[in-house]
């Protein structure tokens, strides 16, 4: 790991998002203020030469930390976001064989289908990696969404040499990850390279930090003495603890997160 | 150096997801909470520990206990990050195994050393052929079921024979057990009669790619152009060489050159952008660029075609047939393209010719191709053949003829000058622009009218006419419109030199569009700018365009859902809002008769 492939993620992420805001327009960009997410709307400033052109979802449970509103409030004015918080239906209209502590990724996919009905977007930016979570790692950079939405795993298409899906169906949408081939590492040292703004409960504070920030009802701090950036990257090159092992949703079951990105999740 | 991408490829059931599951396993970079879940999903399938269930994370796929799709996973050794890509065995997701595979920097062939190479090795052997990967390393795995070292040894050079055919070097051989550990990271026991390193090592001793991008001649790929205030950035990424300021540029495949007047970049412009690096790029001067177009410096400039051959790996269904149309994609250029010929097709287990139709996923074409609209790119180029926005075939360019190659300007004996003496006018092309409803076909078919009358040769050229006839094939996007204007520029220039007085018709919005077409005319060329607001000509609409374009029935209609960009000096500027119909006819012949009289006067020798 080096400084050289942070430039070759950066490079192809960049490559990646030009081409996808020029093929599937109009388009926007999911923003759930972690880093993600957060890195990924830094790539786009780059891509971009400053303001971001595409408009900026939150998909809103209204069960995101605080500090986390605070955060998006901040960054939303400082960058000059064009921002948009979509509100989450309900539980009442989800899946309701899908697992308690799914349900609230299942509201982030009825408020996706709705963002994407009222925008008539044909492209959704989305920050996953592919070693957040085995599913995502069956993923395409350009990955096709059929009318309803879904995911069909069975069914990629082609993707090499930079070449990637150039058209959807009318109606249809493409995800594009340009994060895909990072690692959690990768985020951490470019946001550290960058000086990219951060959601201050990543960092630990009496022995207690976030390492993946979902909704607080689902998401648990671990324990960690890491207060700074360079601590996390201290921390995660010595830890074997899976990133999301906080988020109670994905213990359930081995097929719940299938399930629920079958149906479109992120 | 960047850290190694290493591909692991191989024949179904071979071994390939085990092995992997061993080097992350051994290398200590699996999650303990992942080894417990691989021990358990193990333990309760009946299997004692499966390290492909590490990979295998889809329920269905751990069922049927195969490989659905590419993974990407890491691991470190000897401080170095490597990056795991494992790709599917079965026949059906070559195309996963393409997807895996082309931007590796090594690759491990995984053979049992039992079964030998079969099928699916055959086909991934070919596919490392077409890829070109630099480092292969031959894993013989499963040694625990062999007790004859000869056999492995066999079975060894039966795989190199296959790599040397397609011209692939083996780095190593190396006999392996990925479900015990034998050789991966641990040497074996079991293998007395072999002495050399372990896979692990002969990773880490992986030749480091040097990158030599940045050495070969200038490619930059334009994606798009964007508007920063009064800029506009030609952006791409450097695909090959470097380019800072001052450098002139060659736009391809117009021919056009351009300065570059800075470098942009945020947050800070860089100095210079080499192989790798995205640029946006600031010219001197507007010209016509867009994505699809490819830079280079003067010197070593790529190929301009319209003919060309494929090697290409065919991932779909349906194979290829004569005289489709499909999409063809070099670099950022998105080009129509027609199969004109189909010379050959190989089957990849055996190398051998297939009879056309025979074929299945897999096979390896060479095709022959026309495009629609030239394309420029260079000799072995990687490409893609695209079906419906899919990518199906990866293909290399293996033999591209230059346009125009056979095709040699006739030189006329008779100069327009002679013809502009004998007339008593000179014929020039007189470019009205303007928005829909302006009124420029109005105004031209009323001028026409007039210089008639006045004994001039006078032709209108309109973009609707047009449209109807010479540019009938072309459609409405950018590159169509691109190809109409350069069709009605070359025509006009035709007319103008024999003698006309040509009026073209045509709302050509882009500035860069009509600096094109002032390339292709030359001096002749005048820009006229029929001016009406927007508000004015949507009042007017007389074909009722505006109402259906903002009802959505038309997209990108110059003024509703696409953009005009005025004129900044026009030589001439007729405004139908100010003024009536005849004040603009009579402005418009008194100018062209003038400006047709001034370029028939004979030319002093002493100006040039």
């Amino acid at each position: 790991m080096n400084d050289l492939d942070l430039d070759r993620l950066e490079s192809k992420a960049i490559a990646v998002i030009r081409d996808a805001y020029r093929l599937f327009s109009p388009a926007c960009v999911l923003w759930s203020m972690g880093k993600d997410s957060t890195a990924l709307l830094w790539l786009m400033r780059k891509a971009f030469l400053g303001p971001v052109p595409l408009p900026v979802v939150l998909l809103d449970t209204g069960m995101e930390l605080p500090e986390v509103y605070a955060f998006r409030d901040r960054i939303a004015a400082e960058w000059e976001l064009d921002f948009r918080n979509e509100d989450c239906p309900s539980e009442d209209a989800c899946d309701p064989s899908l697992p308690p502590q799914s349900r609230a990724a299942a509201r982030k996919s009825e408020g996706l289908r709705n963002a994407i009905a009222r925008g008539g977007y044909r492209a959704v930016f989305v920050g996953i990696r592919r070693d957040e979570q085995a599913t995502r790692a069956k993923e395409r950079i350009v990955s096709p969404r059929a009318l309803d939405g879904n995911w069909n795993v069975r069914e990629q298409p082609p993707e090499f040499w930079g070449y990637t899906l150039s058209d959807v169906p009318h109606g249809a949408h493409v995800r594009v990850h340009p994060l895909l081939a990072w690692t959690e590492l990768d985020v951490w040292r470019y946001t550290r390279r960058e000086n990219i703004p951060i959601v201050p409960l990543y960092l630990a504070r009496d022995g207690y930090r976030y390492r993946s920030l979902g909704e607080k009802n689902i998401t648990l701090p671990i324990r960690s003495d890491a207060a700074s950036i360079d601590a996390i990257i201290a921390e995660l090159e010595a830890t074997h603890e899976p990133e999301r092992a906080g988020r109670t949703m994905d213990q359930e079951s081995e097929a719940s997160f299938e399930q629920l990105r079958a149906g479109g999740y992120m | 150096m960047a850290d190694p991408r290493i591909v692991v490829l191989g024949h179904v059931d071979h071994g390939k997801s085990t092995l992997i599951g061993r080097l992350l396993y051994d290398t200590g970079s699996l999650p303990e909470a992942r080894i417990a879940e691989v021990v358990a999903s193990s333990r309760r399938r009946g299997l004692q520990t499966e390290w492909s269930f590490a990979l295998d994370a889809l329920q269905d796929e751990r069922d049927q206990a195969v490989t659905i799709d590419t993974t990407r996973v890491w691991f470190t050794l000897a401080g170095r990050r490597f990056a795991i890509i494992d790709a599917p065995g079965h026949e059906e997701f070559l195309a996963n195994a393409m997807t895996g595979a082309s931007d590796a920097d090594g690759a491990i062939l995984v053979v049992d050393a039992e079964r030998g190479v079969e099928d699916q090795t055959r086909r991934h052997i070919y596919l490392l052929g077409l890829l070109a990967i630099p480092s292969v390393i031959v894993a013989l795995n499963k040694i625990d079921a062999v007790d004859d070292p000869q056999h492995v040894a066999a079975v060894g050079e039966a795989a190199r024979a296959a790599l040397d055919a397609v011209g692939v070097a083996v780095q190593a051989i190396v006999p392996i057990s990925a479900r015990d550990g034998d050789n991966v990271v641990q040497r074996s026991t079991r293998t007395p009669w072999y002495d050399g390193p372990t896979l692990a090592e002969l990773l880490g001793a992986l030749a480091a790619t040097e990158d030599v991008a940045e050495r070969e001649p200038l490619r930059i790929w334009v994606q798009d152009v964007y508007r920063r205030g009064e800029e506009r950035l030609v952006v791409g990424s450097v695909q090959s060489g470097s380019i800072t300021v001052g450098d002139v540029v060659r736009i391809a495949p117009s021919g056009e050159m351009a300065e570059v007047a800075a470098l942009r970049g945020w947050p800070t412009d860089p100095a210079l952008a080499r192989a790798g690096d995205p640029v946006a790029l600031v010219f001197t001067t507007p010209v016509f660029v867009d994505r699809g177009d490819l830079l280079s410096h003067e010197t070593d400039r790529p190929v301009t075609a319209r003919s060309l051959h494929l090697r290409a790996c065919w991932f779909d269904r349906e194979p290829p047939h004569l005289d489709e149309t499909v999409r063809l994609r070099v670099g950022s250029a998105d080009v129509a393209a027609q199969i004109t010929a189909v010379l050959d097709a190989t089957d990849p287990r055996t190398l051998a010719p297939l009879e056309h139709g025979s074929a299945t996923r897999g096979t390896v074409y060479t095709l022959a191709l026309r495009t629609a609209v030239p394309v420029a790119l260079d000799e072995g180029a990687r490409c893609a053949i695209v079906r419906r926005g899919v990518p199906i075939a990866a293909a290399h360019a293996v033999q591209v003829s230059a346009q125009g190659a056979n095709v040699y300007a006739a030189s006329h004996l008779l100069g327009a000058q002679e013809r502009a003496e004998r007339n008593g006018y000179a014929g020039l092309v007189v470019w009205m622009t303007g928005l829909p409803g302006a009124g420029k076909t109005t105004l031209a078919m009323r001028a026409e009218r007039e210089l008639f009358r006045r004994g001039s040769n006078v032709y209108v050229l309109d973009g609707d006419t047009l449209r109807s006839g010479l540019s009938a094939d072309l459609d409405f996007s950018a590159e169509g419109r691109r190809e109409n204007i350069r069709r009605v520029a070359e025509v006009a220039k035709l007319l103008a030199d024999a003698g006309t007085i040509v009026l073209v018709s045509l709302v050509s919005p882009g500035a860069p569009d009509r600096a094109r077409a002032r390339a292709i005319v030359g001096a002749a060329f005048h820009e006229t700018f029929v001016r009406a607001s927007l508000a004015t000509c949507e009042a007017r609409d007389p074909k009722d365009l505006y109402r259906r374009a903002r009802a959505g029935e038309i997209p990108g209609f110059t003024g509703v859902g696409a953009p005009y960009d005025e004129p900044e000096s026009p030589d001439l500027l007729l405004d139908t809002e100010r003024y009536d119909i005849d004040h603009c006819v009579a402005e418009l012949v008194g100018y062209a008769s003038s400006a047709s009289r001034i370029a028939a006067l004979p030319t002093t020798p002493a100006r040039s």
